[in-house]
């Protein structure tokens, strides 16, 4: 059964769709059967995985218009299911359907056992997407830079995953936080991570590694690949690879 | 004038002030026995039950909307369901 890990954060900018690409690169890279999954209706993961955002994506499987043997597109080891540039209508249009914060978990509960992890890009914003995805998933981690408004954004998330797990789904856990452009250096990196490590609430909830700058990472992107096609031998790449080894230390 | 200097401790807190979950507080939650009299929101005109009132603050965070967007909205999809009520009566009533 796959572990299913919702990279989410309502902050835009945070390196959610470059986490989600590299990480589930770097797992694949261990031998690890990975699904991705684009929920934004951006769709910048599915241009980086180098897929067409005309196509149909995973709006349409949500709304029953596609199966999923339709929808999914894959690259070596690596899946994906992509988005398309109406899922912000289909999001619209799920908005009235009953149960709709279900719809993902029911979809990824045909197929969980193909995958040793699927990993859902969210958008940056906390609408019936973000929480389709927290019902669906078992683990959620939050990429986040050391600043005020990310900190903000933070307690926001951590609000409406507890009231997930209260009312829709018990299995839901904070897999980590995941700091990314950090410069440990300065005090006010400092700052935020004291108040997180010192708080009962994070214990044991800072991921060890966190994401240098690296240039590399955003060109990587700009020409649909990976960061270990791109560039294996960058920061960015030792970065993901530490990150998923971490994971796997963690879930197996 | 020169920057106000900080000690990591300072920013801590200031950082904390914004935050509910982090600091450790309870989210504001109200019991139904608290809240006896019917509920006006600030900008529809309508009496709300205390306990469809709730529910709604509760449903709003998920929908990504306000409390008093969410009831415009179920206002809305409600005075169209009573505007199709109406057209099938006056369309019953003209083949009658």
């Amino acid at each position: 059964m796959a572990n299913i890990i919702s990279v989410i954060n309502n902050k835009g900018g945070t390196g959610k769709t470059t986490t989600v690409l590299n990480l589930g690169a770097a797992l694949s890279r261990k031998k690890k059967r990975v699904l991705l999954i684009d929920l934004d209706s951006q769709c910048n993961l599915t241009s980086a995985f180098g897929v067409d955002s005309n196509g149909v994506g995973i709006g349409e499987l949500l709304i029953g218009k596609s199966d999923f043997s339709e929808v999914i597109k894959t690259k070596g080891k690596l899946s994906l299911l992509p988005a398309s540039e109406k899922l912000l209508d289909y999001e619209f249009q799920l908005s009235n359907e009953p149960g709709r914060e279900y719809m993902l978990r029911e979809q990824l509960e045909r197929v969980a056992t193909n995958y040793d992890y699927i990993i859902i890009d969210c958008p940056p914003s906390l609408g019936t997407l973000s929480t389709n995805s927290l019902v669906a998933a078992n683990h959620f981690i939050v990429p986040m830079q050391a600043e005020n408004f990310a900190f903000i954004g933070l307690d926001r998330i951590m609000l409406i995953s507890e009231k997930v797990k209260k009312r829709m789904n018990p299995d839901l856990e904070l897999a980590g936080i995941l700091f990314v452009k950090l410069d440990p250096r300065t005090k006010f990196s400092q700052a935020v991570i004291h108040s997180l490590s010192d708080n009962q609430n994070f214990k044991g909830k800072l991921f060890n590694t966190y994401l240098r700058q690296d240039i590399s990472l955003m060109e990587s992107g700009a020409f649909k690949q990976t960061i270990f096609e791109y560039a294996p031998k960058s920061r960015g790449a030792d970065d993901y690879s530490d990150l998923a080894k971490e994971i796997l230390k963690i879930y197996g | 004038m020169a920057k106000a200097k900080h000690t990591i401790n300072d920013i801590q807190k200031a950082l904390l002030s914004s935050t509910r979950y982090i600091k450790d507080e309870e989210a504001e939650e109200t019991t139904l026995e608290q809240s006896g009299n019917a509920i006006k929101p600030t900008e529809a005109q309508v009496n709300i039950d205390p306990l469809v009132m709730k529910k709604i603050k509760i449903l709003a965070p998920f929908e990504g909307v306000t409390t008093d967007e969410l009831i415009n909205k179920a206002l809305n999809h409600y005075l169209r369901l009573k505007s199709l009520q109406l057209d099938k009566a006056v369309e019953k009533l003209t083949q009658e």
